[in-house]
């Protein structure tokens, strides 16, 4: 399990990064990230909505209504350059966090 | 059947619902919900299952309308308008407005509301100050915990008194290690002190240097160490040293002291702070504890009891074991002697009676009362506001038709009641600064409500409290009412509710009527006190205490005084009125042996007949006809001829013993008829009066009627010629008795006040009802003076109820009166009986008080227009 506030944190690089494979629905979205934690990343499905909204409001991403084989209306989400960048500067923000701890955490040979 | 459709269609029903939600964001839910339906269809659940788990996966629509506002909105907070805000400044204002409008617009009615309960708040705040200080008594020595009093026991008595003997104190410590200090106490005289030529007289204490080291008095100046252990030093406290010294510097200095007329010299050594008042222990200045011995007195014996003792445990040590060990010390080195000993503790002393009861008995009625009475005024507070609330039923709908949530309105009264109760506290305070000089005359203390620790904070907390609590069934009550029939302008209120209100106010009522009862009686039992005949004659009697020239020059003084024709007769006794000595070592022919029969026993002269007009109704009294008398006469009372079982008891012998003459004996020559000696609490004792020169201490001069100002400046030139050494203090014998009743009349001035403020407070409890269901009947009263009833008819038909309730009250008040009543009253040898007048008297006094009451809304509501009322819906 990963806390709330964690979880909160890290919405964004994910979405972000699942959204630089190509442009994706909702749904799709919240099944990859499930699927990618193994299940430790659990969100209330409809919230993510409102975070997808929030980001295409910064301009990070752009959404398209378009029907589907089967005759389905899906909202589908991809990236803008302005996405990217941020995707970029996420990367370096986890990244440099992650080496520290990876650091801190080395077994110490003491 | 289910039907996926039909469900989703409901589904998305729901959301729009939500503010925070619009279709767009609807669709694209749906076309979640849509997808993860055929993917739990696919993992093989129903299509019925599939959509709960759909439904459920998507989570809630609030939190999710809420989400997407945020992210929508440009407001800072991020609120969704629809969620009822945390707080809203232009609503507390708002409130604040209305509140004060409110009052400003009922000023008779917020008056009574606020004054009402700044009272009970004045009164509960009086009595825990009160409290307070009673319960602080002693408690600021820091050994308080470990300091006791040694008590003795007589055998076969119940009599716990501490005056026991010199050597139990040193003999305490060298017998028993668990006792670490003691320190011997004498003195509860007064006496005093001249330095150049200032003369003032203080209450004198003889101590053991160790009475520092147990109790905490801090020096001034000087040491605590070693500064009684000279015999001639002399500790000071800063009020008696400021007297005396002025701005000198007292230590080291010399003044003297008076001593049964002699004076000594003495070495100031040590000043130290005043005492706080909540001591048992007071004094004006310490001596060493010899100096007892300066009057021939002896600390030696085992024999005497007269000084206190005091010791000091370890810390956390059982004094119930201490004391039984100690208990037989005395009897130990003395076998003669019938007493046992008993620790009690210092911090017991003030409140509790050693053999139980005490002062902690007024504590607990006093506190009981005080929140009694802020218990009636928030009841009351509670009626009127509840009373009122047709007034504020359309302002409850209004507010609830623009948007007010419940709770919003219930902060809103509650906010409202405790900002009256505030002013109320305002209110209280200001009375209680007012009033506390007066109170404290009554009570005797020097409380104050400014000082540091002042329970200040205490009190904020007991009025915001009472705010609360006094606010709080009318908001929920307030707050309830639907907007659709306040705004038609019904209101009704549950019957329910009435019968609790009468029963409030006729319990206020049973107290009242107590309490009236109560100041009936002891006022009675004052005026029977001060008006029985004593058998003696004690008007325009002087007292005086004999010191120094005054005693030396006794027999020039009275002769000189004599010349003067307003004064009629100058007598010197041992002991003022009510402190007559007491012995139980008097013998006669045929006394049952081992019997201990108590007897008082007086030192007079040849003129002390004059002075108090005793009346003989067997032989003569003591005259200088007869030499014999000096050394061989004496009288005794009825009482004691009584207990001595003599029939003809004139030329009886009896023996008696006298400080000065342990082996006197006599013959009796008369007996007096009973007069009291001393005050009324007590039956007349048995009394042996004797002649015993050079045993006195007190004189009494009788003075004429007339001219009483004119021989009193003749009496104090008189003998501050003859005797300049000190100040003449002097007092009258009819004050001097009125003085022994002094409880009485706190008490009595006590209950009376408290009458008052019960009356009050009923009366406004009662007038909260009457406005009540005079506001009830509007519509009733209206139609009856359609039909032709008369305004007198009117306020007939509202008091009548109201007066049922009274006499009501009367009736469960009387017995609880005269149980509490009579047992006071067995505090007394002589009392008055509860006659049956007082209870009627009470019971006028409440009727008519209830009555001007009612009769100010019974007359309004008679005298309204019909026409008014009627149109009332």
């Amino acid at each position: 399990m990963v806390s709330k506030a964690l979880i909160a944190a890290s919405t964004k690089p994910i979405i972000l990064s699942i959204l630089i494979r190509g442009e994706n629905y909702g749904y799709q979205i919240i099944q990859r990230a499930k699927k990618i934690s193994g299940g430790t990343l659990e969100w209330s499905d409809g919230m993510l909505y409102p975070v997808l909204h929030r980001l295409e409001k910064d301009g990070f991403i752009v959404s398209q209504w378009k029907k589907s084989e089967e005759g389905r209306y899906r909202k589908y989400y991809s990236l803008t350059d302005l996405g990217r960048e941020e995707l970029e500067a996420e990367k370096r923000q986890w990244l440099s966090v992650h080496s520290a701890l990876a650091e801190l955490w080395k077994p110490t040979a003491a | 059947m289910f039907d996926l459709e039909q469900d989703i269609k409901k589904w998305k029903k729901t959301l729009r619902k939500n503010e925070g939600l619009e279709d767009g964001y609807i669709a694209e839910l749906e076309s979640h919900l849509r997808d993860e339906i055929e993917n739990q269809m696919k993992l093989g659940a129903s299509e019925e299952e599939a959509f709960r788990m759909a439904v459920k996966s998507v989570g809630h629509p609030e939190s999710i309308g809420e989400e997407f506002y945020k992210t929508h909105t440009r407001h800072l907070s991020g609120r969704p308008p629809w969620k009822p805000p945390r707080f809203m400044p232009e609503l507390l204002w708002n409130y604040f407005k209305v509140a004060l409008r409110k009052i400003r617009k009922h000023k008779g009615y917020s008056f009574i509301n606020i004054s009402g309960l700044a009272i009970g708040m004045a009164c509960c705040f009086f009595v825990f100050l009160w409290v307070q200080d009673e319960l602080s008594f002693d408690r600021f020595h820091s050994n308080a915990k470990e300091i006791y009093r040694v008590l003795l026991n007589p055998q076969d008595t119940d009599i716990y008194h501490p005056y026991g003997p010199g050597p139990l104190g040193p003999a305490l410590a060298a017998d028993y290690p668990e006792i670490i200090d003691f320190t011997r106490m004498f003195g509860e005289a007064n006496g005093p002190l001249k330095y150049r030529n200032r003369v003032f007289s203080g209450k004198v204490r003889g101590v053991d240097n160790s009475f520092f080291e147990i109790f905490t008095f801090p020096f001034v100046k000087g040491d605590s160490k070693n500064c009684l252990s000279e015999p001639r030093s002399i500790v000071l406290t800063e009020k008696m040293a400021a007297k005396l010294f002025h701005e000198e510097d007292p230590l080291g200095k010399t003044l003297g002291f008076e001593w049964w007329g002699t004076w000594h010299d003495l070495k100031v050594t040590g000043v130290i702070e005043d005492a706080p008042s909540n001591t048992h222990l007071l004094f004006d200045y310490l001596l060493p504890f010899e100096f007892v011995t300066w009057s021939g007195m002896t600390i030696e014996s085992w024999d005497i009891g007269a000084y206190k003792t005091y010791v000091l445990l370890p810390k956390n040590s059982n004094f119930k074991e201490v004391s039984e060990k100690i208990a037989g010390t005395i009897k130990k080195h003395f076998p003669e002697s019938p007493n046992t000993l008993h620790l009690e503790p210092l911090t017991r002393i003030h409140l509790y009676n050693f053999t139980g009861g005490g002062a902690i008995t007024y504590v607990y009625i006093f506190s009981i009362i005080g929140i009694l009475i802020l218990g009636i005024a928030c009841i009351n507070f509670m009626n009127l506001s509840t009373a009122r609330s047709i007034e504020r039923a359309r302002e409850v709908g209004m507010r609830k038709v623009v948007g007010s949530t419940r709770a919003q309105l219930i902060r809103q009264f509650l906010g409202e009641s405790v900002l009256l109760s505030l002013l109320s506290f305002i209110l209280a305070l200001i009375l209680v600064q007012a009033l506390l000089p007066s109170v404290n005359n009554i009570v005797g203390k020097p409380l104050t409500l400014l000082h540091s620790g002042s329970p200040l904070f205490i009190f904020l907390g007991i009025a915001i409290l009472t705010g609360i609590l006094s606010g709080s069934y009318p908001a929920v009550f307030l707050s309830s009412f639907r907007p659709v029939t306040v705004l038609k302008g019904l209101v009704k209120s549950s019957s329910q509710n009435i019968r609790l209100r009468k029963l409030l106010v006729i319990g206020q009522f049973v107290v009242s009527i107590t309490l009236i009862t109560g100041t009936i009686i002891i006022y009675q039992q004052l005026v029977y006190m001060r008006n029985m005949d004593m058998g003696i004659n004690k008007s325009h009697v002087i007292n005086m205490e004999l010191r120094g020239g005054l005693r030396s020059n006794y027999s020039t003084i009275k002769s000189e005084l004599l010349r003067n024709p307003d004064i009629l007769a100058v007598s010197s006794t041992n002991g003022s009125f009510s402190k007559v000595f007491g012995t139980d070592k008097i013998g006669w022919e045929g006394k049952p042996e081992d019997e201990r029969i108590f007897m008082s026993i007086h030192s007079v002269d040849f003129d002390y007949q004059k002075i108090f007009d005793i009346k003989m109704i067997q032989g003569r009294y003591f005259s200088r006809d007869y030499p014999t008398d000096i050394s061989d006469g004496i009288i005794v009372n009825e009482t004691a001829a009584k207990i001595m079982g003599m029939e003809s008891p004139v030329g009886q012998r009896i023996s008696c013993w006298i400080p000065y003459d342990p082996q006197r004996s006599g013959t009796i020559i008369g007996v007096a008829k009973d007069f009291h000696f001393r005050s009324l609490h007590e039956k007349i004792n048995p009394l042996v009066l004797v002649i015993a020169p050079g045993w006195f201490t007190d004189a009494y001069i009788r003075i004429k009627p007339e001219n009483v100002p004119e021989t009193l400046v003749f009496l104090e030139k008189t003998i501050k010629e003859s005797a300049p050494d000190f100040p003449l203090e002097y007092s009258f014998l009819d004050e001097d008795i009125d003085n022994l009743y002094k409880i009485e009349q706190r008490i009595g001035n006590l209950v009376r006040y408290g009458t008052f403020l019960a009356i009050f407070i009923a009366c406004l409890g009662l007038f909260g009802l009457a406005s009540f269901t005079a506001e009830k009947r509007t519509k009733e009263i209206g139609i009856r003076k359609v039909l032709g009833a008369s305004i007198s008819g009117i306020v007939l038909l509202l008091t009548k109820e109201f007066t049922k309730w009274v006499i009501l009250a009367n009736l469960i008040a009387w017995p609880i009166a005269y149980y509490v009543m009579s047992r006071w009253l067995q505090n007394f040898a002589y009392h008055v009986n509860i006659g049956i007048w007082t209870f009627l008297l009470s019971a006028a006094l409440a009727l008519v008080t209830s009555l001007i009451t009612i009769s100010f809304q019974a007359v309004k509501t008679a005298a309204s227009n019909p026409v008014e009322s009627l149109r009332y819906e």
